[in-house]
């Protein structure tokens, strides 16, 4: 690389960082930013710092068969990228990147450098990270542990980047650009074959053995070994008990990864237009994350959108169109019907299931899935978003609306705690299913069926309370709220979750408060009462508290956000 | 139609809006035009109830926009120069949701001759992504004209409209304005506001810098005499050579 390029790099890479940490230092200044630093920082310290270190691998290293098993796994990943691609990581660039440098008097080797100049950010990162987490049990000084794991994450970030430019050519160049990467395509061809022999001249013998021991064979054969040699090679420093170990496999790591340097620099596919799309793709989903959360996001919708399955009158409460368009906004990234049709499904297969199968599967089933539906209670307003979380970036339009603050922000909660609900009931509905025909559990059915029907009745307003909470954080720290996939943040982000999964907890055990005391004084206090009743009336008194939080929360942040500006909220 | 009395708006120390204050008529089109940063947008916002001025009072359909938000935003509409649009909606969704938002009994009846004049009859079931965006633009203008709106704002609204988008746009205002509309048009597109505008307004640094037909602005001003709203935004702004 001409050294005037390699300079212009740093120049970007270097100014880029310095107004980075410049703007996040003056975000610094509010506490609020700072305080989410100090708990980042300090949550780094205890995981990678403190005295006596964290050690995720046992006393020894990663120990002797370990290396077969991981370059086997390492294997596999490899194949995914050459089967299925893996460009939307591999060749994406910025936007900003694409725009100045594509249309730039640089070569494609030039594009290619500069991809592997800026990778080189996250490797020595994520090998500082892995050299200080896995410091307790690794006998090896610091820096030949780093160097190991630099030399594993360059070559594995070269192999994935020389793969996506063999995809490339050959799909762009057809058979010109087969045959002009028909050694790359050989190798992988004959290493895949090696694989699936060593495994058919293994498996049809092992009638009845432990799938470990089955492995164990399989990467003994010798087509087997010899597949998984590079990725043995590559990954042996890392491997490595002492210090002479770890000089012996140095030379051949460094030799695979000087090979895989060559190949992919010398690469001359035509990848712009490849890259172009996948950069799009990435800001896209980039984009789709921070508005809906990287669950959310990942979930694909299909080219035609299904038709609204909800009607919207053009009369009647204005607030309730915006519960009609999140809820539509949910069925189109998340394919309800289909869901719907598994669990019903499910519902018929469970109730059959409940008076025929052992009761031990049909309770462990049963429980697994009440736990789930509990812990939505507190996980699921962090993770299903569609309210104002996901409508942050068009502030200004929802503002334009007539409509209050508080119908505004009623609508978005409810959107929300009503797809979670849903979530939840089914699975609470499965659970009674499954426990139909149970007769061993202690509690009676009719006490059951009074728990659900006491769970569709507090849970919305539950539900509520916790969307409540979600909502003001999003709305009294915009910027925290935000979701990036490239860690725009660094430590401030991992202080702002911490505070934001603690600071939900706290808030909701609180306004959870009043509604259980309230339930809890009615059942010691009328011990006549069936168990039935003192559930009913328990979970109409909670009902009551409950709707009561909700409506002065939702007032609240009514006027929180008529008076948030949505140039903070959404800059 | 729209009356806007001593209007600031303060973002810290910075002055975005100061002390303005002008009147829109019904049939009116008013030209919003300033260099950049002058305060044009935070203006229309503020008339669009999107931010809060610091001071001063804004009436819509002679409704208190202070007073009664809800109320005054129901007769009006704001176009932003960027359209904000759902994702997971259609375009005749987005109309059936602003058709609800604003109480359009009639809504379904609009929908498609207002997509047809938009020249978005084929596209009624694409959702955003698959638009252009002049198209999306059409279709936030669509969405601002769906409930026939006393009072409309406009902040670039030709922005990523094609020649013949542009002429049907203009054809657009244009009639809005004849059925009593009253319209704040802010363009940097000078021959637009020329063309479009009865009057116009020049702010600069927050401050209203001009007001008036075309006409009374030059006659304040004998040095202009002949010149067109180019060579007046430039005198007045101080932005010639």
């Amino acid at each position: 690389m001409p050294s005037s390029l390699l300079s212009t790099y740093w120049y970007l890479a270097r100014l880029s960082m310095r107004n980075r940490v410049k703007r996040q230092f003056r975000r610094m200044r509010k506490p609020r930013y700072a305080i989410a630093f100090l708990l980042g920082g300090a949550y780094l310290w205890f995981i990678f710092l403190r005295p006596g270190g964290a050690q995720v691998l046992p006393s020894g290293g990663f120990g002797g068969g370990g290396l077969e098993v991981a370059a086997l796994v390492v294997a596999l990943f490899s194949a995914r990228w050459w089967i299925f691609g893996n460009e939307r990581n591999a060749l994406a660039f910025t936007q900003a990147e694409v725009q100045f440098l594509f249309q730039g008097p640089l070569s494609r080797r030039s594009l290619i450098s500069y991809k592997l100049f800026r990778a080189q950010f996250a490797i020595l990162l994520s090998s500082l990270l892995w050299t200080l987490l896995v410091r307790g049990g690794s006998p090896l000084p610091f820096g030949l542990r780093a160097l190991g794991f630099w030399m594993l994450f360059s070559t594995f970030y070269l192999h994935q980047l020389g793969v996506s430019l063999v995809r490339t050519s050959a799909m762009t160049q057809g058979r010109a650009g087969l045959r002009r990467n028909g050694v790359a395509i050989g190798l992988f061809g004959a290493g895949a074959l090696a694989l699936a022999w060593s495994v058919y001249a293994v498996v049809p013998d092992r009638q009845g053995g432990s799938f470990l021991e089955t492995l164990g064979l399989v990467l003994q054969e010798p087509g087997a070994r010899l597949a998984l040699l590079p990725f043995r090679l590559a990954m042996a420093p890392g491997f490595a008990q002492d210090t002479a170990s770890w000089f012996a496999a140095f030379a051949p790591a460094i030799a695979m990864l000087a090979l895989h340097y060559v190949w992919v620099i010398r690469s001359d596919a035509a990848f712009e237009e490849a890259a172009v799309e996948a950069s799009a793709k990435r800001a896209k989903l980039v984009a789709a994350v921070r508005e809906r959360g990287a669950f959310g996001a990942s979930l694909s919708r299909g080219k035609q959108p299904l038709r609204a399955w909800l009607p919207l009158a053009p009369n009647g409460t204005p607030a309730v169109a915006i519960i009609w368009k999140n809820s539509i906004a949910i069925t189109r990234t998340f394919r309800l019907a289909m869901v719907a049709r598994i669990l019903v499904g499910l519902a018929i297969g469970f109730a059959i299931a409940s008076f025929n199968i052992e009761g031990s599967i049909s309770e462990f089933l049963g429980t697994f899935l009440i736990a789930w539906g509990g812990l939505l209670v507190v996980a699921g307003p962090i993770w299903v978003r569609n309210d104002l979380r996901a409508d942050l970036s068009r502030l200004e339009l929802l503002r334009s609306y007539p409509l209050s603050g508080a119908s505004i922000v009623s609508a978005e909660v409810a959107s929300s705690a009503i797809s979670l609900t849903a979530l939840q009931l089914s699975f609470f509905a499965l659970a009674y299913l499954l426990l139909l025909g149970n007769v061993t559990i202690q509690t009676a059915l009719s006490e059951r069926t009074m728990l659900i029907v006491a769970a569709a009745a507090i849970l919305p307003a539950v539900n509520a309370i916790g969307m409540c909470i979600q909502n003001a954080l999003a709305l009294l720290f915009p910027e925290w709220g935000r979701r990036t996939l490239q860690g725009a943040g660094g430590i401030e982000t991992i202080g702002q979750q911490m505070v934001i999964m603690l600071g939900s907890f706290i808030l909701l055990i609180i306004a959870l408060l009043v509604p259980v005391t309230l339930a809890m004084t009615l059942r010691w206090g009328m011990p006549h009462i069936s168990e039935e009743w003192s559930i009913a009336i328990g979970a109409a008194l909670a009902l009551i508290a409950l709707v009561v939080e909700v409506l002065l929360c939702v007032w609240w942040l009514g006027r929180v956000f008529e008076r948030t500006e949505p140039s903070v909220a959404t800059s | 139609m729209i009356e806007v009395q001593l209007l600031t708006k303060l973002y810290g120390d910075f002055t975005a809006v100061s002390d303005l204050s002008f009147a829109v008529l019904p049939g009116e089109v008013l030209g919003l035009v300033g260099p950049n940063g002058a305060g044009k947008t935070t203006t229309l916002r503020s008339l669009a109830g999107i931010i809060r001025p610091t001071s001063g009072t804004i009436r819509i359909a002679g409704i208190d926009l202070g007073a009664n938000a809800v109320a005054a935003k129901r007769e009006m509409a704001f176009v932003s120069d960027e359209p904000h649009l759902f994702d997971y909606l259609t375009v005749t969704e987005h109309l059936r949701f602003i058709g609800r938002l604003y109480g359009v009994a009639d809504a379904e009846a609009r929908i498609a001759p207002l997509l047809s004049e938009m020249e978005l009859s084929d596209k009624r079931d694409a959702l955003p992504d698959e638009l252009s965006r002049g198209m999306k633009q059409k279709l936030a203008i669509a969405c601002a004209l769906l409930h026939d709106p006393k009072a409309l704002l406009l902040d670039e609204p030709l922005t990523g409209l094609d020649p013949v988008g542009i002429r049907r746009m203009k054809q657009t205002i244009a009639e809005r304005a004849r059925s009593g509309t009253g319209v704040i048009l802010s363009s940097h597109l000078l021959h637009l506001v020329e063309e479009l505008c009865t009057r116009i307004l020049i702010i600069q640094k927050g401050k209203l810098m001009a007001i008036g037909r075309i006409d009374e602005i030059i006659a304040e001003r004998p040095q202009l005499a002949g010149r067109g709203l180019e060579d007046v935004f430039l005198a007045v702004t101080n932005s010639g050579e």
